[in-house]
């Protein structure tokens, strides 16, 4: 059925007439049969019996191929747990609207999901690849619940730190967010003109710390616009292209799910907008070994933020 | 009676507590803007008394009520201006199905969504935007569930598309005072798909798009643009074609109170 034809200017019969075209055209969400009004006329009843049976034909068959073409594949979740959804999961950001779509569903249901998101987190201790992933930073914490980056999928849990700071920032991968406690303001930003210019940067990996800034990039950030301000709270969901600059101004303890694609650059920008200055990020791959011992969670911390987590009533 | 008179004597007519102590809104500095604005929209949300006293009296305000429209698959009640402080709000009702339509806009606003839930599509567009660009310029680079209670403040020159493709979605709407004329649009999908194409093909110029209209068109292919406009760009017979009926909003009285919205 159309949308809001609940609304103006229609007929009870029009709204019938245009579900029953839904219906021979194979269209058939079980909710629109809520949506058909209360008339009580023959040809409303008629109407109404012929889309029961029609739903009920549904729930006995399997869909008919649109076009005569193959069927379609079963609709997610079906008598499986998220977790097993992920296992079968294979998500091409290349298409950055589907991916979203496919990636918004999952953190959705697995924020719902408490049991499945319990486990997750308690089989990172017995998990070491996962746990070797795990990271501390001066804003937020975060443990890799789940890595199948060949298929698109890497799923984190982020925990706010005590230090909540403005800072734009960048990404090297897209991904998709679904706040489940907190919340933070959320700015996304439009920059006039390209960062990065021709790609790779070698003289970037030199300016890896706010405490060691790019000398280069000066005057960037007035090129900075805000352009949308919003508060995510719990059950807030998005999905970020890699290329978008926005600021994540977290309240204590807020907590999120972070599915996340592959790497589409090697490096992404953060910015301190109260100094002027910018540096940048790479994978860990990229990075020395210092830098990479210095944010390595390791397990005690696991253990104390999985603690926190129970506190918080997120597992 | 100059317009602005007109609004004057809109707001001193109607005394609202909440909007006193609000001082000229700075829509330059967007932060600070939402900070306050966003409060302002959710009080005024909550106010049900208030939001339903003004909402009763727009039939009776000549100037608000020449503000209020229907539009090809949406309408609009304007329950407050005031240009002073750039400060007005107003309803967005869907009535059809909502095409993707990537556009940016005249004025900053705040949107709080009452009811419905859609998908919120931020774009950037390679190369600017304007009646030059292609379809294929404008990719999304943000896609926001916003359901009902959230709330965003959008500057002018960001480019998005809400699409109300849900029924009976409804928003309130705060919005400041224009800074442009007017704001192109772009249809991501095709509205009418049949028309549109008819339409197509019968074009002789080979698909170059000359000047746009300032009238939003009831069928349309992707790419398709148009400029939306303030209502003095408008002729006379335009405001009549889009004045909404004393019918209409009287449904929509009827309507925002059966749903609890106020």
């Amino acid at each position: 059925m159309s949308p809001t034809r609940d609304v103006v200017g229609t007929s009870d019969l029009d709204v019938f007439a245009d579900t029953l075209a839904d219906v021979a055209a194979g269209r058939r969400p079980a909710e629109e049969l809520a949506r058909l009004p209360a008339a009580g006329s023959p040809a409303a009843l008629r109407i109404r019996r012929a889309y029961e049976e029609a739903l009920a034909t549904d729930t006995a068959q399997e869909p008919p191929a649109p076009h005569g073409g193959p069927l379609s594949e079963p609709p997610p979740y079906q008598g499986e747990s998220v977790i097993d959804h992920l296992d079968r999961l294979t998500v091409d950001w290349t298409d950055f609207e589907a991916a979203g779509e496919i990636t918004r569903d999952v953190v959705q249901r697995l924020a719902d999901d408490k049991e499945s998101l319990r486990k997750l987190v308690y089989d990172v201790e017995h998990k070491p690849e996962l746990l070797a992933m795990c990271e501390r930073h001066q804003l937020l914490d975060y443990i890799v619940l789940y890595d199948a980056l060949d298929r698109g999928v890497r799923l984190r849990l982020h925990i706010s730190t005590d230090d909540h700071f403005d800072r734009p920032h960048d990404h090297r991968f897209s991904f998709s967010s679904r706040i489940v406690t907190g919340g933070y303001t959320h700015t996304w930003y439009h920059m006039d003109g390209d960062l990065y210019g021709e790609g790779s940067d070698p003289e970037a990996r030199q300016y890896l710390n706010r405490h060691n800034p790019d000398p280069r990039a000066k005057d960037q950030l007035e090129k900075l616009t805000p352009h949308i301000v919003r508060w995510e709270a719990p059950g807030s969901c998005y999905t970020l292209h890699h290329s978008a600059i926005h600021t994540t101004f977290t309240t204590p303890d807020t907590v999120s799910l972070f599915l996340r694609g592959p790497a589409e650059k090697d490096r992404s920008v953060i910015m301190d907008k109260q100094e002027g200055t910018l540096w940048w990020r790479f994978g860990r791959q990229d990075e020395p070994e210092e830098r990479r011992q210095q944010k390595a969670m390791g397990i005690e911390a696991y253990r104390q933020i999985r603690d926190r987590l129970e506190g918080l009533g997120v597992i | 009676m100059s317009i602005e008179t007109a609004d004057r004597v809109h707001v001193n007519n109607t005394a609202v507590e909440l909007f006193e102590n609000v001082g000229t809104i700075d829509w330059d500095d967007l932060p600070a803007a939402a900070e306050l604005t966003q409060r302002l929209i959710r009080e005024f949300a909550a106010d049900k008394a208030l939001f339903r006293k003004l909402l009763f009296a727009v039939e009776h305000d000549p100037y608000l009520w020449a503000k209020c429209e229907e539009d090809v698959v949406e309408d609009k009640i304007v329950l407050w201006d005031d240009v002073e402080k750039g400060l007005r709000i107003r309803l967005r009702m869907s009535t059809d199905h909502q095409q993707q339509l990537a556009h940016n806009h005249r004025f900053s606003f705040t949107n709080l969504v009452l009811r419905g839930t859609y998908l919120h599509r931020n774009y950037v567009a390679r190369g600017g935007f304007d009646e030059n660009t292609l379809p294929d310029d404008v990719r999304p680079v943000m896609l926001h569930q916003d359901r009902a209670g959230e709330c965003f403040t959008i500057h002018h020159n960001a480019l998005h598309s809400t699409p109300f493709t849900e029924l009976g979605t409804i928003s309130l709407v705060l919005r400041g005072n224009p800074v442009k004329d007017r704001a192109p649009v772009m249809f991501k999908e095709a509205r009418g798909r049949e028309e549109a194409l008819r339409q197509l093909h019968g074009d002789q110029d080979g698909g170059q798009r000359g000047e746009l209209s300032e009238v939003e068109p009831e069928a349309a292919e992707v790419g398709t643009m148009f400029w939306r406009v303030g209502e003095d760009r408008e002729s006379a017979e335009r405001r009549a074609e889009r004045q909404m009926t004393k019918e209409k909003y009287h449904y929509w009285c009827r309507r925002l109170e059966e749903l609890g919205i106020i």
